[in-house]
């Protein structure tokens, strides 16, 4: 038997799916630009929108941004 | 990684780093300057650290086995999350049209990567290493999939909105 939250997490996901969605590509050509944005205070610009669906959808990209988003933070120059 | 000993997380950093500078060389000519240089050099190096800590972490598992019985990842009961019974028999008919849509519309690779990746949480990575495919392929594997689960839901009377409502709150 499933786990009730692996289905709630399946159909969260379906619910929001998009008939069109960024590669892992793109989304690895936004993260610079992205969490400099994101560390900067602009949390709505379009880029970060753009990159946000495929963030709540993609455990291993999510992870990697998050990671270079916390390195950078810890950056004394940053 | 599971209980790494100091030689092998440095042999690890090192090949990760020597993996990212190539990775930086070869793609300098896409730096377009919408970042600071450094961060855009760090993605590669964070990607390979990670990239190299999931096959560490998973290493010991074995695909072939846990993707093996695909169609049957999906035994659900639609009482297990409460409600009244006129919301567990929504569920329940909810529930038989992603069933429906999972044994009868989805290729055996979808059927594996749903279960692989959303039922066994294993990382799309490692995935893309066993079949010797790319991220974006099993990602557009798994986005046709949630698609067709979708378009199929909506077409039968359940709204995103309805879905959730029917399977949100799971404990």
């Amino acid at each position: 038997m499933v786990d009730p939250r692996v289905i709630e997490r399946l159909l969260r996901d379906v619910s929001e799916t998009e008939a069109e969605e960024i590669s892992c590509s793109e989304c690895f050509d936004l993260l610079a630009p992205a969490v400099e944005l994101d560390l900067g205070g602009s949390t709505s610009a379009p880029v970060l929108l753009r990159l946000a669906h495929h963030l709540r959808h993609c455990a291993v990209c999510r992870e990697e941004y998050e990671a270079l988003r916390d390195f950078l933070r810890s950056e004394p120059e940053a | 990684m599971p209980n790494p000993g100091p030689s092998d997380v440095d042999q690890l950093a090192e090949d990760c780093a020597q993996n990212a500078l190539v990775a930086i060389l070869d793609r300098l000519r896409d730096f377009r300057g919408d970042s600071r240089f450094t961060t855009w050099a760090y993605r590669f190096a964070i990607n390979m650290a990670l990239v190299a800590n999931r096959r560490e972490a998973w290493k010991s598992v074995s695909l072939d086995a846990l993707l093996a019985q695909s169609g049957r990842a999906w035994r659900f009961e639609a009482e297990a999350l409460g409600g009244d019974p006129e919301q567990t028999a929504r569920r329940a008919e909810a529930w038989k049209v992603v069933q429906e849509v999972i044994d009868t519309e989805l290729s055996e690779r979808q059927r594996q990567a749903l279960k692989a990746i959303v039922v066994e949480e294993v990382p799309l990575d490692e995935l893309v290493r066993h079949w010797g495919s790319t991220r974006n392929a099993v990602y557009k594997l798994l986005h046709d999939a949630r698609w067709k689960l979708k378009t199929r839901l909506e077409a039968r009377g359940f709204t995103p909105r309805d879905v959730l409502g029917l399977f949100g709150g799971a404990r």
